[in-house]
């Protein structure tokens, strides 16, 4: 029986999908057979970054209405055997969103593969509390940034609220990504430590990714970070998809890494 | 010397800020949830007594006193 994760955001353009497409294919390259779904309908992200969507013949919507075989639908990524991909709907909107209907499809997914990752519309937009009923864990996405903080609170406020494991007295489990992290602002005191943020949100620190140009061409190739082993954040994503398998990879300080300027700096004034 | 320093700069706005706006954030829908609870409770009680038809509870607040407002309507059928 697989596990579902949910990845959530408060707000839209913090890099949800990304994180999703990386830590999905950095999972499956831990030889774990892993299915991600693209539920973000009003974004339809997915299919690009994973450089799937000229593939896109049968949608979720069309499977979860009983329009078609989920075996028709789920396509096999290139760039790895243990990587399948669901695509959001193309033409329905998220009123396809049904409790009931949801529940059968993820309840079919997790009888095939071992990780079922949600790519959740954000927290402020409707379809995320469907989206986040039958997850086991969820993996919350921020910037460092004030509304990125203050609107991944309000979904995990939902999310602590809807889920189904909540409502039968068990704990959804939430992980937290910091995403695009500017080591250079940080130090000069102009952007929220890592430190900071899980102060305020209150949740486990899964991992920090620093920003990086890499991430960019990347989705412009169709071929996620997380496999391109001299970019910062795919190393960053390679190692938080060891630690959704399980392993014990220590926390880099990305805050400190980029510039030794800045850390010879905070080494005097510490 | 660089805690200091830190004090003037965004970052530390950004924490405060965020701290008070997620706070306050945080006691609106906790309320919500508890009063979701509170109704369902009051409705199992007052039923072994007589029918009820709606709860409805109100969280008012005047000066320093903080007050709960609880209008039961009968069912009368």
């Amino acid at each position: 029986m697989g596990i579902v994760i949910a990845v959530i955001s408060g707000k839209g353009g913090v890099g949800k999908t990304t994180a999703t497409a990386n830590v999905g294919l950095g999972i499956a390259l831990n030889n774990k057979k892993c299915i991600v779904v693209d539920f973000d309908i009003g974004q339809r992200n997915l299919d690009m970054i994973l450089g799937l969507e000229n593939r896109v013949v049968i949608d979720m919507a069309q499977v979860m209405d009983g329009e078609a075989k989920l075996k028709q639908a789920v396509i096999k990524s290139k760039v790895s055997e243990n990587l399948y991909f669901l695509a959001a709907s193309q033409t329905k909107d998220k009123s396809v969103l049904d409790s009931d209907k949801i529940k059968a499809l993820i309840d079919a997914l997790k009888e095939e593969y071992e990780y079922v990752i949600l790519d959740a519309p954000a927290g402020i937009e409707s379809g995320y509390e469907h989206t986040i009923e039958f997850a086991d864990k969820a993996i919350v996405v921020v910037n460092p940034e004030v509304s990125s903080i203050r609107d991944a609170d309000r979904a995990i406020g939902i999310l602590d609220s809807k889920s189904q494991k909540v409502k039968n007295g068990e704990e959804v489990k939430k992980y937290l990504i910091i995403n695009r992290i500017s080591a250079e602002m940080v130090q000069k005191g102009e952007m929220l430590r890592s430190e900071d943020i899980l102060d305020i949100l209150n949740i486990e620190l899964l991992g920090k990714v620093p920003e990086d140009k890499g991430v960019v061409d990347a989705s412009n190739q169709g071929r996620p970070v997380v496999l391109n082993k001299k970019s910062m954040a795919g190393q960053a994503y390679a190692r938080i998809s060891g630690r959704m398998c399980g392993q014990n990879i220590e926390m880099k300080d990305v805050e400190n890494a980029s510039s030794s300027v800045f850390k010879k700096l905070a080494g005097i004034f510490k | 010397m660089f805690g200091w320093f830190n004090k003037n700069k965004s970052a530390s706005v950004a924490k405060d800020r965020l701290t008070i706006a997620i706070l306050s954030d945080r006691e609106a829908t906790e309320d919500l949830h508890f009063m979701d609870d509170l109704k369902a409770e009051i409705i199992e009680v007052v039923k072994k007594y007589v029918g009820v038809k709606t709860v409805n509870i109100k969280k008012e607040v005047e000066n320093d006193i903080e007050a709960l407002s609880i209008d039961i309507q009968f069912d009368r059928d």
